[in-house]
């Protein structure tokens, strides 16, 4: 084989390697983002939270939380919409949370005898000027009404 | 290329592969250990769990049948189908040794042993509980309560 042969090769193999080098940390570099936003932990804490407020509500109770920190998550993970972060199911007494764009959702259950409607984000309703959640809490209905 | 050329290419090629999947499954490994663990919360479940009965047995008139099933859980607004499916558990005696007593007023689930085991308190594939003592018209009531509820990922 010739020189100029020989130095082909060799710069094809460099350039292989470096992009499969690329292509690794690429990878690395979306899993490493996907993870660190927290949108897991996030779901799983405000479900159990909510599950928990759920719990100890008595109906006629309408309660907001501050969901601030869900909604910058729920952002940052490119969600188009706050319609669905939070939803609750009233047959089978759980609360969902999807705070993530690829539609999965975290879900706990509580085991309070009500039905949770009207539930909605309010955009910038804290005092401090942050989102909150609000629902309210009724007797267990036989006919289930969402919100 | 001769062939002792190629023989040294590939080993190479083996390592260099080798070397990033060594990395990528530290990486992954590390981030799973840092995120993948969930927010324990099955001991604050079955404390709310037990206020809710404590509260329910202090607030209402505890007549002949009030433990009958079908008047308890309406009574203290708990909802059985719930509890059920999620691995609640609750245990209402007169007497102290409530978690292994066959006696009791009600109870719902099993396993209550595993309440007493020194080593589940540590691991959390066993169930948290909470017992609670009250007294009402010189009547003692102990009331354990557990919970084993893990949330539900779904697509």
């Amino acid at each position: 084989m010739d020189k100029i042969g020989q130095f082909g090769d060799i710069i094809w193999d460099n350039a292989i390697y470096l992009i499969v080098l690329v292509l690794f940390f690429m990878g690395m570099f979306v899993f490493l983002q996907q993870q660190t936003n927290g949108a897991g932990v996030w779901e799983d804490f405000y479900a159990k939270e909510i599950a928990k407020t759920v719990n100890l509500a008595k109906p006629g109770d309408e309660i907001k939380l501050d969901v601030q920190k869900a909604t910058i998550v729920a952002k940052k993970s490119k969600v188009d919409s706050f319609n669905h972060l939070f939803e609750f199911d009233n047959v089978n007494s759980k609360v969902c949370i999807s705070l993530n764009r690829g539609g999965r959702k975290t879900c706990y259950s509580y085991y309070n005898n009500v039905d949770i409607i009207d539930y909605k984000i309010d955009l910038g309703a804290s005092e401090s000027g942050g989102n909150l959640l609000e629902f309210k809490v009724i007797e267990k209905q036989k006919e289930v009404k969402n919100g | 290329m001769d062939k002792r050329g190629a023989v040294g290419h590939q080993i190479m090629a083996f390592s260099y592969l080798f070397i990033l999947f060594m990395l990528a499954l530290g990486i992954v490994l590390g981030v799973l250990i840092v995120y993948g663990e969930n927010y324990d919360f099955k001991e604050s479940d079955s404390s709310v769990l037990n206020y809710k009965i404590r509260d329910c047995i202090l607030h209402n008139e505890i007549k002949e049948g009030f433990f009958n099933e079908n008047v308890f859980y309406d009574a203290c607004g708990l909802n059985k189908k719930a509890l059920l499916d999620n691995k609640y558990m609750i245990k209402i005696c007169n007497t102290e040794d409530c978690v292994e007593s066959t006696s009791f007023k009600i109870s719902l689930g099993s396993n209550f042993d595993s309440c007493l085991f020194e080593g589940a308190k540590e691991n959390k594939l066993f169930p948290k509980c909470d017992i609670s003592e009250i007294e009402k018209n010189s009547e003692k009531f102990f009331i354990v309560t557990g919970s084993n509820q893990e949330v539900v990922r779904n697509a």
